[in-house]
């Protein structure tokens, strides 16, 4: 049996509202899922999991109209799909009572559920969120019922507040694959059989590198998965070690030049670290205004060596100052002061 | 310190001019244009060396007015001084393209480095500008520089804390501030653009609300209606004419009434026939045979009676008939009636179906579009929460200016302790000799929070501004000289005062020159007049003379 496991597609989501691109990005998440469906059609793929957090937000019925639109595209693919925290079922969610083709399937009891389909002795465990969060862990011990079925959990969470699990809890399950969601980043929790799909596309900035969905195959309870990365956004991660002797103007050459040789789907979150003599200063705004840039953040540090300061400066102002902040809780505001008021009171 | 030679090479209008000062009071005296303010300026150049400024040369470049007239490249001198009686020899070549100093330690003959701060460290931290706000005391320039303040809290810090100077306080707690105001602004500006998001979605938020108002109200509208209609009364369309009816019945009624009277005349005849008939009979025929007129008139009653019964029996039977013509016309109305009410039962079911059919729609309609705007707004004011909490990079930001705010007030804490520490022992040097300046006739002077002046007279404090010029300077003179201790850790540098008495009274002078007279240290008073001479030598203090002509 192929199958195809997608997760927080997120239909809805406005990422990068203040970047130029930003209506652009809006579309990603809808022309990423109906490229999956037109994926599923050529693929001829039985079974599509859509692992929760389909919608970025509570669903409107126009929506589920079109996404069951998209469905029925695929009448030979059998669906099933649960509600994330995202789109959890509130009282008044047009989840409830909505009619789906007759190849989805909702699983939207709170409790765990199965559903069984037909032709593919298959069947499919799950539930919805019906809250925000939950915390109970309610994906440790769950044991299939009797029968020579493929069993499949469809499962979302992760974290603390989302249903959260060990990787221990899985290294011995009844389960033939285990579709987790929830997650933003892909990973193969056990190998070919706990996969969290990651989101199909980057959710925000932070959600950094290849995203898409997994495509595997379901032969006599053993299972084989492989990631199918979607390019209709990637962010990058570019982590700059600065160093004295480069200059602004050089930083932001190197910097448009790397973009600009980076592939257009790409958005890149620049930070800065290491030492220098600007540390503090603000970082050139060119750099912000860069196309593909969607963020920089300065982490440069002037580079003084505190504990050399304080001798040499003892009794004086630089060093009663070291000291005075030292005697403060440490946290990030008094770190950041300290390399403020240093860099102040050593400038020419 | 104490300045044993003083040799000007080139500077200025002076050339070769050497002077062998006192180690202490020595009166410099010369009318004007002979050159004191010259000998001060190479004092100082020499102690601080001479800058050409870049760019366009002001009135105040030093370098260009006191390029030696004669010649532009030979621009130098020298001094001799001693500190903790060490002698030294410090060599200057002012020209800026081959500027040079040459510092000596002339006891042991050592080179020492006036690059590296050997200088420096030997006039005990001090720089140019506060030694010029401190121990160069001029008449004209007598009030404290502005800057002086500044000065005045540096060095009130880092001398307190053991420091060597160099570290500027206020322009390090100036750039914090810059620094933090510049990130204000970002932080701002990053707020502002979320701000007015937020309000857009709020706006929509009210949108909406509105919208879902209307629909409710609609609705309930609607099924209003609903009820109405259903109570409305059906139009009678096919029901059978009452007033044709009534008519036919007034008809039939009459009819009836006819045949009823004529069947009354009837059986009146009927009985009357047979009454006389049988009166006839018993007269007339048993007992005589009757006449012929009584035959005929009892067989006339005969059929009167006969015709009668006759026509009663034909009476009542077209009653009968027209009773069961009425009947049954009754009954035909009546099913006809039952058959019309159960049409209009009928038509009134389907049409109370399509109304109610048509009601479901449109309110199914409604309810549909305010579930799905109930959705939007959930879903928007899940934004507007969202909304409302400031961005990653606001965040930072924020972090940002509250540890530049911390580092401003640790940094202004830290100077204000070291301050107040510091004023006190300022207070009270300036105070001592405020007080042998002026034969004790003011005790106390001391500084206000902005570091201006103030002299305490009897119990009202007054500013310099409020005092006679004369003890304007004497506070002034008070308040350098108790700085300049303050500011030099080693020896005290030499005090040049320049023509600070002139506006002093004989008396006052008088004072003035005998505390000067009993100072240890080396002091320089320039003068274009000559009664402080008069007034050292009546009193017999010793000086040295310096008498510069032109």
């Amino acid at each position: 049996m192929k199958f195809i496991h997608i997760a927080d597609i997120h239909l809805g989501v406005k990422p990068d509202r203040d970047k130029p691109w930003a209506k652009e990005r809006e579309n990603h998440s809808w022309q990423a899922f109906a490229e999956v469906i037109g994926q599923a059609k050529e693929e001829q793929v039985q079974l599509l999991l859509v692992a929760g957090d389909l919608f970025h937000r509570q669903p409107l019925l126009q929506e589920l109209r079109e996404v069951n639109y998209q469905f029925s595209k695929i009448p030979q693919t059998q669906v099933v799909l649960i509600a994330g925290n995202h789109d959890h079922l509130t009282p008044e969610s047009c989840y409830r009572t909505f009619q789906w083709e007759h190849n989805v399937h909702f699983l939207k009891e709170e409790q765990m559920e199965y559903i069984e389909l037909e032709g593919l002795e298959t069947r499919v465990y799950g539930l919805s969120y019906w809250h925000k969060e939950i915390t109970k862990s309610l994906y440790r011990n769950i044991h299939v019922k009797e029968g020579d079925y493929c069993n499949i959990l469809l499962a979302h969470g992760g974290d603390e507040k989302h249903i959260p699990f060990r990787n221990k809890d899985f290294e011995s399950t009844d389960f033939d694959y285990v579709a987790f969601g929830h997650l933003h980043k892909p990973s193969e929790i056990v190998k070919d059989k706990v996969v969290m799909a990651g989101a199909l596309q980057p959710i925000d900035c932070n959600d950094f590198g290849e995203h898409g969905y997994f495509q595997g195959e379901i032969e006599d309870h053993v299972c084989q998965v492989q990631f199918v990365p979607l390019h209709y956004c990637e962010y990058v991660p570019l982590n700059l070690k600065v160093s004295q002797e480069i200059t602004q103007g050089a930083l932001f050459e190197f910097v448009e030049e790397h973009v600009k040789k980076a592939p257009s789907y790409q958005k890149f979150k620049i930070t800065l670290h290491g030492f220098c003599d600007w540390g503090t200063s603000l970082i050139p705004e060119e750099l912000r205004e860069l196309e593909q840039v969607v963020q920089v953040t300065n982490q440069c540090k002037a580079d003084y060596d505190f504990e050399n300061l304080k001798q040499q400066y003892g009794q004086q102002i630089l060093g009663r100052y070291i000291q005075a902040l030292e005697k403060m809780p440490q946290d990030e505001i008094t770190k950041k002061a300290l390399y403020y008021g240093v860099e102040a009171l050593l400038a020419e | 310190m104490k300045i044993t030679e003083i040799q000007i090479k080139n500077f200025g209008k002076l050339h070769n001019v050497n002077i062998r000062p006192l180690p202490g009071l020595n009166v410099i005296y010369g009318e004007n244009e002979t050159g004191k303010s010259t000998i001060q300026q190479f004092i100082t150049g020499m102690l601080f060396g001479v800058e050409k400024q870049r760019g366009r040369a002001g009135k105040n470049d030093n370098y260009l007015r006191y390029e030696p007239w004669n010649s532009g490249s030979f621009f130098a001198g020298g001094l001799k001084f001693t500190i903790g009686e060490k002698p030294f020899f410090l060599e200057r070549n002012f020209y800026h393209k081959e500027k040079s100093a040459k510092l000596v330690n002339e006891m042991d003959g050592e080179e020492l480095s006036v690059e590296h701060g050997d200088l420096e460290m030997l006039l005990g931290g001090i720089n140019k500008t506060a030694y010029v706000n401190t121990y160069c005391i001029q008449q004209a320039e007598i009030e404290t520089k502005k800057e002086f303040s500044e000065v005045l809290q540096n060095y009130f810090v880092n001398v307190s804390t053991g420091g060597e100077g160099g570290m500027d306080l206020v322009k390090a707690r100036n750039s914090l501030r810059d620094r933090q105001k510049e990130v204000e602004h970002l932080y701002r500006e990053k707020e502002e653009i979320r701000l007015e998001d937020l309000a857009r979605l709020q706006i929509e938020e009210a949108h909406l609300k509105k919208d879902i108002e209307q629909l409710k109200k609609q609705q309930k509208e609607s099924s209003e209606n609903n009820a109405k209609m259903e109570n409305a009364p059906i139009p009678p369309e096919h029901d059978i004419n009452q007033m044709a009816e009534y008519l036919w019945d007034m008809r039939k009624k009459e009819e009836q009434e006819g045949y009823r009277f004529r069947k009354r005349i009837s059986l009146l005849i009927t009985l009357a026939g047979l009454v006389f008939g049988l009166w006839n009979l018993k007269v007339h025929f048993p007992v005589q045979n009757g006449s012929l007129f009584w035959t005929v008139l009892e067989l006339f009653l005969l059929f009167a009676f006969l015709g009668g019964l006759g026509g009663v029996c034909y009476w009542f039977q077209k009653e009968k008939q027209l009773k069961d013509l009425c009947r049954q016309h009754k009954e035909e109305i009546k099913e006809v009636n039952l058959s019309a009410s159960k049409e209009i039962e009928r038509q009134l079911e389907q049409r109370q179906q399509e109304n109610q059919a048509k009601q479901d729609a449109v309110e199914e309609l409604l309810q549909e579009q305010l579930a799905e705007k109930q959705v939007i707004l959930l879903n928007l004011q899940e934004e507007i929460a969202e909304m409302k909490n400031p961005s990653e990079v606001e965040i930072e930001l924020k972090k940002q200016i509250q540890a530049y705010e911390l580092a401003y007030n640790t940094l202004r804490n830290l100077s204000l302790t070291a301050y107040r520490d510091r004023r006190k022992q300022l207070e009270q040097e300036m105070s001592g000799i405020l007080a042998e300046i002026t034969n004790q006739k003011y005790h106390w002077m001391g500084l206000d929070e902005h570091m201006n002046l103030v002299v305490e007279k009897g119990t009202r404090r007054l500013y310099p501004w409020q005092l006679s010029q004369g003890v304007m300077i004497q506070m002034y003179v008070a308040q350098r000289l108790g700085a300049g201790g303050i500011f030099t850790q080693e020896e005290p540098m030499p005090i040049i005062l320049d023509e600070v008495f002139s506006s002093f009274d004989e008396k006052r002078l008088e004072g003035a020159l005998q505390w000067l007279g009993r100072q240890k240290g080396q002091i320089f008073l320039f003068t274009c007049q000559r009664r402080e001479m008069e007034i050292l030598e009546r009193n017999s203090i010793p000086y040295g003379k310096i008498m510069l002509s032109r």
